[in-house]
C-alpha cells in the first residue's frame, strides 16, 4: 500500500445529510483524501464544475453521485455533465452511489460510459479505500 | 296479219287512203321492220305511248329502246321465230320512253314474205299493258306478303263446305300439322287423326253454332300433329254464305304453342315468387318510387308487430326510427334516379309497441326494358338479436380491456412502491446500520452523543416515510371510500379559506368556474385533498411578478368529467422532470421547502378512483393540471 502518497480531491453529490456526515468520516479514515466538497443536488455540482473547468487543481479526481435527489437527480446531472465533459481540464472518475438495488438503475448506470461503477449504500470503509487508492 | 294471196293486185288508190287512215288513227302501235328489226314505219300513236315522234324511230334498232333485261327474251321468243317464218307469241317487255321511264308493251310480231316465201319484212302490233303488269306485280307481292305473314305468324286458312263436304286447308295448316299437302284433307281425317280427343267436343259444338246461328268463334285448343306432337292452336270460325244461306265455315288456325309455353312459365314463376314471398321467414316488401308499400309479407308485418293490412297505406319512412331516416335515403334516391340497382344497409325500425327493431335490408330495383322503375323489392332481416349478442361481446371485450389496463396500472404501482422502498427506505436504514457501527466504535462521549442525534434524525425520517407509504397503500387498497354528491363550489370555498392568508399576502386572484358541471359523486376527503394540493402548489410555485392568477374549472369532455387547474406561476421543465413530477419526494424548484408529497398523494387518490392526472407546463409561463375525475365508461351499449 504505497499509493497513499497521492491525496485525492473528492466531490460528493447527495441530498442525504446524514449519509454525507457518515461518508465524510469514513473517507477521512482512508487517509487518502486531500479535499472533499459536498453538494446537495446536481445543479450546484454542475455550476461548480463549469466554473472551474479549466483549473485542474480544483477539478476533483472522484465524483460520488447519488441518484435520487429532489431537484436535479443523478441522471440529469450526467446529462448536463456530458455537455461539457470535453472541455474539462481533467476527467474525474464518476461513481454512482445509491441505496437503490433496482436492476434498472444498475443497468442504466452501466450503459453510461462516463460512469466508472455503481456502489450500493451503505458504503464501507474498505470500498472507499479501494476506490480512492485505485485498487479496484 | 295473215298473208293474203294477190296482195300486189290491190289498187292503192282510195283503198290505200283508207288503210292509211285506219293505221294512222289506230290506238295500237303498228310498225313495219326489216327482218333485222330496223323501223321502216311507225304509226303516230307512238308519240302518245312513248313521247317519241314516229320519225325519231325510223331507221333505228328497236333493241336500243327495249330494257336490257328483256332483250334476250324478245330475241328468242319473238324476233328469231318471225325472221325464220315460224309462228310467234305475244311477249311483254319494257320499252324506253323519251322521258327515261319505261312503258310495258305487249307485242305480237309477224313475218311478211314475198312471192318466193322469203321473209322480207316484219310487222309488229303493240299495246300498252303497263297497268296490267303493275296490277299483276302487286298481286304477286300481296300473295308473297300474305304467305310470309302466315308463315311467320303460323297462321293458316281453312274452309269447310257443308253441302259438298269438301274441306280445304292452306299450305300453312299442312305445315302446322306436319301433313303432306299432296295427300289433301277431309273432315273425318281431321277429327280422327289430328284432333286432341279431349278438345274435340268443344270444336264440334262451336262449328254447330256457326251452322245453326251464324255466330263466329275463337277458341284455344290442342291438336296432335302427324308426328304425334301435341300443340296448342287458336282456331277462328265464321259462317260462309251463298244466296243468303249458310253453306259452310271458314276461318284461320294459328299455332300458339310457344306463347302458351311462355305463358305457363310466367304463371309458374309467378307462383314460385308468390310462394317465396308469402312463406319466407324474412320480411319482403315491394316499394313504389315514393317509398310506399305496394306489397308486404306476413313476416315483415309480424317483425314490426302489425297486421299486413295496417301497413299497406304506410311508407317505409313511417316505420323508420327517426334518427335513421338518413340511412338508406341516399341509396333509395340513387335507385329511383337509376344511378344504382341495389343497396344493402342496417338500420332501425320502430315496432308498433315503440321499441327498436334492428334490421338488415337488401333492396333491388325492378325495371322495365325501357329502364323505368317498376318497384323496389327488399328483403328485411331482423338482426336485433344479433345486435344484442354483439353488444354483449363488445361489453365483455371492453371489460377485458379494462381489466388489462387495470392490471398494467397495478404493475406500474408495484414498480413505484419498489422504487420508493429502494430509494426512500433503504437509504435511512443503511445510514442507521452504519451509525450503529460508529456508535459501537465511538471513543468519546461527544462522538456518541453526535451519532445518537444522527440516529434519532434518521429514524424519525424513516418513520415519516413509512407513514406516508402506509397512507398511500391505504388509499390504493380501499378505493371504495364513501362517495357522495358534492358541489365543487362548497368544497372549494372551504379549501380557499384555509389559504386566505397567503392569497391576501401574494395578492393572488383565484377564479373558480364550476358552471358547466357544478357537482360530482366523489369522496369528499379526496376532492378536498386534490383542491388543497393543487392550490397550495400553485401558490408555492408562483412568480414574483405578475400577481398569481389561478383558475379552477370543471367540465365534461367525451364522457370524461374533468377538473382543470391553471396558474401563471414558475412552471416546470417537463423535458427534465416530466416522468418524475408525480413521484414521492421529488421537488423541481430549489428555493422552496416542498417535501414532494402533495402531487404524489393527489395522483394516488385520483387513480384509486379510476381517474387520471396530466400536466402541461412551460417554465416561466405556468402550469395546467388536467384531472379526469371520472373516465368515460368504455362499454356503454
Amino acid at each position: 500500500m504505497n499509493s497513499l502518497s497521492k491525496k485525492q480531491k473528492l466531490l460528493l453529490v447527495d441530498d442525504d445529510a446524514i449519509f454525507v456526515e457518515i461518508a465524510k468520516r469514513t473517507i477521512e479514515k482512508t487517509g487518502a483524501v486531500e479535499s472533499l466538497k459536498v453538494f446537495q443536488d446536481g445543479e450546484g455540482a454542475i455550476s461548480f464544475l463549469r466554473e472551474h473547468q479549466s483549473d485542474p487543481d480544483i477539478i476533483p479526481d472522484f465524483i460520488f453521485l447519488d441518484i435520487n435527489m429532489p431537484f436535479m437527480d443523478g441522471w440529469q446531472f450526467l446529462d448536463e455533465y456530458a455537455n461539457f465533459v470535453n472541455s474539462l481540464s481533467k476527467k474525474p472518475e464518476i461513481y454512482m452511489v445509491s441505496s437503490s438495488v433496482d436492476d434498472s438503475d444498475l443497468r442504466r448506470a452501466k450503459e453510461i460510459p462516463l460512469v466508472k461503477d455503481y456502489i450500493i449504500k451503505p458504503v464501507s470503509l474498505d470500498s472507499f479505500k479501494k476506490i480512492l487508492t485505485n485498487q479496484s | 296479219m295473215e298473208e293474203r294471196p294477190g296482195q300486189e293486185e290491190i289498187k292503192l288508190d282510195q283503198n290505200q287512203d283508207l288503210y292509211r287512215v285506219l293505221i294512222e288513227t289506230s290506238r295500237e302501235l303498228i310498225c313495219l321492220h326489216d327482218p333485222e328489226g330496223i323501223y321502216l314505219y311507225v304509226n303516230p300513236i307512238i308519240e302518245t305511248l312513248t313521247g317519241f315522234k314516229p320519225g325519231e324511230l325510223l331507221g333505228r334498232d328497236p333493241y336500243d329502246f327495249i330494257h336490257p333485261d328483256d332483250r334476250q327474251r324478245i330475241r328468242t321468243d319473238s324476233h328469231n321465230p318471225a325472221k325464220e317464218g315460224r309462228p310467234t307469241v305475244a311477249t311483254q317487255y319494257r320499252f324506253l320512253k323519251k322521258d327515261g321511264d319505261y312503258v310495258w308493251f305487249q307485242t305480237l310480231t309477224q313475218p311478211i314474205r314475198n312471192k318466193e316465201g322469203k321473209v322480207t319484212h316484219l310487222n309488229t302490233t303493240s299495246r300498252d299493258v303497263t297497268d296490267q303488269v303493275q296490277l299483276t306485280e302487286s298481286l304477286q307481292q300481296e300473295k308473297k306478303f300474305s304467305s310470309i305473314m302466315s308463315e311467320l305468324a303460323k297462321v293458316g286458312a281453312w274452309e269447310s263446305n257443308i253441302e259438298t263436304g269438301i274441306l280445304y286447308w292452306s299450305s300453312e295448316i299442312y305445315k302446322i300439322l306436319e301433313r303432306d299437302p299432296s295427300l289433301g284433307i277431309d273432315r273425318d281425317t281431321v277429327y280422327q287423326k289430328y284432333s286432341y280427343p279431349e278438345d274435340l267436343e268443344k270444336l264440334k259444338e262451336n262449328n254447330l253454332r256457326v251452322y245453326q246461328k251464324g255466330e263466329t268463334y275463337s277458341v284455344e285448343h290442342r291438336m296432335v300433329t302427324e308426328t304425334g306432337r301435341v300443340i296448342w292452336v287458336r282456331t277462328q270460325g265464321k259462317p260462309a254464305y251463298s244466296d243468303g244461306r249458310i253453306v259452310g265455315v271458314y276461318g284461320a288456325m294459328q299455332d300458339i304453342t310457344l306463347s302458351k309455353l311462355v305463358e305457363e312459365e310466367i304463371r309458374l314463376s309467378e307462383k314460385k315468387f308468390s310462394e317465396a314471398f308469402h312463406s319466407s321467414g324474412n320480411g319482403i316488401i315491394l316499394l313504389d318510387r315514393n317509398g310506399h308499400f305496394l306489397e308486404l309479407n306476413q313476416s315483415f308485418a309480424k317483425m314490426l308487430g302489425y297486421e299486413p293490412d295496417e301497413l299497406l297505406f304506410k311508407s317505409f319512412q313511417d316505420i323508420t326510427y327517426p334518427e335513421d331516416l338518413n340511412i338508406g335515403a341516399e341509396a333509395f334516391r340513387k335507385i329511383i334516379n337509376g344511378e344504382r340497382d341495389s343497396a344493402q344497409f342496417a338500420k332501425r325500425y320502430l315496432h308498433k309497441k315503440g321499441h327498436i327493431v334492428w334490421v338488415f335490408i337488401t333492396g333491388v330495383a325492378v325495371r322495365k326494358d325501357s329502364g323505368e322503375l317498376m318497384f323496389i323489392v327488399s328483403q328485411i332481416q331482423d338482426i336485433s338479436r344479433k345486435r344484442i349478442l354483439e353488444n354483449i361481446l363488445r361489453e365483455k371485450n371492453a371489460r377485458l380491456r379494462s381489466v388489462g389496463t387495470h392490471l398494467k396500472e397495478r404493475i406500474s404501482q408495484l414498480e413505484e412502491f419498489n422504487q420508493i422502498v429502494s430509494h426512500n427506505m433503504r437509504s435511512p436504514i443503511g445510514n442507521i446500520s452504519t451509525l450503529v457501527k460508529f456508535l459501537e466504535e465511538a471513543e468519546t462521549e461527544k462522538e456518541r452523543v453526535e451519532y445518537m442525534d444522527y440516529l434519532k434524525t434518521t429514524s424519525d425520517q424513516l418513520l415519516t416515510t413509512l407513514n406516508e407509504i402506509v397512507e398511500v397503500i391505504k388509499i390504493r387498497q380501499s378505493p371504495k371510500v364513501v362517495s357522495e354528491e358534492i358541489l365543487f363550489e362548497s368544497v372549494f370555498s372551504r379549501v380557499k379559506a384555509m389559504f386566505l392568508g397567503q392569497i391576501l399576502e401574494y395578492e393572488a386572484e383565484i377564479i373558480a368556474d364550476f358552471s358547466e358541471s357544478p357537482s360530482i359523486i366523489y369522496p369528499q376527503v379526496y376532492l378536498e385533498s386534490i383542491f388543497l394540493n393543487l392550490l397550495s402548489n400553485s401558490l408555492k410555485y408562483r412568480c414574483e411578478s405578475p400577481h398569481p392568477v389561478i383558475r379552477f374549472k370543471t367540465y365534461w369532455s367525451h364522457g370524461n368529467h374533468i377538473l382543470e387547474v391553471q396558474d401563471n406561476g414558475l412552471g416546470i421543465d417537463l423535458n427534465k422532470h416530466g416522468d418524475q413530477i408525480f413521484k414521492l419526494h421529488k421537488r423541481f424548484h430549489r428555493n422552496t421547502e416542498g417535501r414532494g408529497l402533495g402531487l404524489f398523494m393527489t395522483k394516488n387518490q385520483i387513480e384509486s378512483l379510476g381517474g387520471e392526472i396530466h400536466v402541461e407546463s412551460t417554465p416561466g409561463q405556468g402550469s395546467k393540471f388536467i384531472i379526469h375525475l371520472s373516465k368515460a365508461n368504455e362499454f356503454t351499449i
